[in-house]
């Protein structure tokens, strides 16, 4: 007989409900690596079957409870959590081996950076060049997008150092993925505004506007991360649905559509005060469930709630354009 | 005037997830039927008794693309 145990239940299983747990794992694990047939791509579906087998193996037995009790937050099925997990997973491996190996820099390396110390800065200016090519090439296909990523990545360079970006990397994670995250955010911000930053060496006309956005047409909107997108979709749905409906109806209001926070506040018969520290404490809170639930799926992730609003920005305005 | 950064994330999220992240995807721009704009003029004009405003607010948590009649409305005041 089948069980489906919610998250509460499985940080209280006694050593008895393990064997129970796994007869029941076992049927969803088949029906998982099942529903990854379908995936077209050889490759892609090879990608995803060792995600999967991988993550179903680290979920079996007493230490897969203490993992399932830590990670899954049952805000979906466990069945549902387990093919999101698994497709991003299958997404950041295919990602490392498109970009490359990690190129570790240790804390040691780093402080001799932050001190600016001459041999270590030229060791690592075509290091972190290269990192960042790689990254930024590969989503910058065509000769006008391309030199605007020579110049985000000349800037991020410059940054690092000129304005102290390096100060702002916390060292959690891996200082690569960092960097080139930065560089990316900053090249689809160039992708979506249209504007190109000052040291950016485009030639310009009288006015100052770039020549090249005369003669050479609009580079194509960035291509949507199917697996990203849905991610962000549930996390978002996970995060709001914290919100009650008057903190949405507030947040909406003011957020959304720029009613005044004084006009609210007297309909409402409340201090304006209110009204600022409800939307700051909705924004908190927001800011940690959605991390919370990204955890969930991708334990390695560290994106912070500035990144989510560059990926909810960047995907609204590629969604819209394509509508 | 520049919105402060908790409005402009906040904003920023609300705005892709009421599009393309709930269920509510294509009631964008849908306006009020009679009886919820009549609903929202009572409340803009502060004529909404306070123990009805919950009831209120749940049903433009699921109509959130109705509150744009409600902002307009907030706004002329």
């Amino acid at each position: 007989m089948s069980v489906h145990p919610h998250r509460k239940q499985l940080s209280g299983f006694q050593p008895e409900d393990v064997a129970v747990f796994d007869a029941w794992f076992a049927e969803i694990s088949a029906g998982l690596i099942a529903s990854f047939d379908s995936i077209r791509d050889p490759a892609d579906r090879a990608e995803t079957i060792v995600a999967a087998r991988t993550l179903l193996a680290e979920c079996q037995g007493a230490a897969g409870l203490d993992f399932l009790s830590e990670n899954y937050s049952g805000q979906q099925s466990l069945p549902a959590w387990l093919e999101l997990c698994t497709r991003r997973r299958a997404h950041s491996a295919a990602s490392r081996k498109a970009h490359g190996p990690d190129d570790p820099v240790s804390p040691e390396y780093l402080e001799k950076l932050r001190s600016g110390d001459p041999a270590t800065c030229a060791d690592f200016l075509p290091r972190a060049r290269h990192w960042l090519s790689a990254r930024l090439f590969d989503i910058a296909r065509d000769p006008r997008s391309r030199e605007a990523a020579q110049g985000v990545i000349d800037d991020t360079l410059s940054d690092l150092f000129g304005k102290d970006l390096l100060a702002k990397f916390h060292g959690t994670g891996s200082f690569q993925a960092w960097l080139c995250r930065v560089a990316e955010n900053r090249l689809r911000d160039v992708f979506k505004s249209g504007a190109f930053t000052k040291t950016t060496a485009f030639p310009q006309d009288d006015q100052g506007e770039p020549i090249l956005d005369r003669l050479c047409p609009a580079p194509e909107a960035p291509e949507i991360d199917p697996v990203v997108l849905e991610t962000l979709k549930e996390g978002l749905n996970h995060a709001f649905k914290r919100l009650s409906p008057k903190e949405l109806f507030i947040v909406r209001l003011v957020t959304l559509h720029g009613v005044e926070q004084q006009a609210l506040a007297r309909l409402l018969g409340v201090h304006p005060g209110t009204i600022s520290k409800l939307i700051s404490q909705a924004t908190a809170r927001v800011s940690q469930h959605l991390a919370t639930f990204m955890k969930s799926i991708d334990p390695d992730g560290d994106l912070d709630l500035s990144e989510y609003v560059g990926l909810a920005e960047h995907f609204r305005s590629a969604l819209h354009g394509r509508g | 005037m520049t919105p402060p950064p908790d409005d402009r994330a906040l904003g920023a999220l609300l705005a892709f997830f009421d599009h393309y992240g709930a269920d509510v995807i294509g009631h964008s721009g849908a306006k009020p039927d009679p009886a919820a704009q009549a609903e929202i003029e009572q409340f803009a004009a502060g004529a909404m008794p306070a123990e009805q405003w919950d009831a209120f607010f749940a049903r433009m948590a699921d109509r959130p693309e109705w509150l744009g009649a409600l902002a307009a409305l907030l706004k002329k005041s």
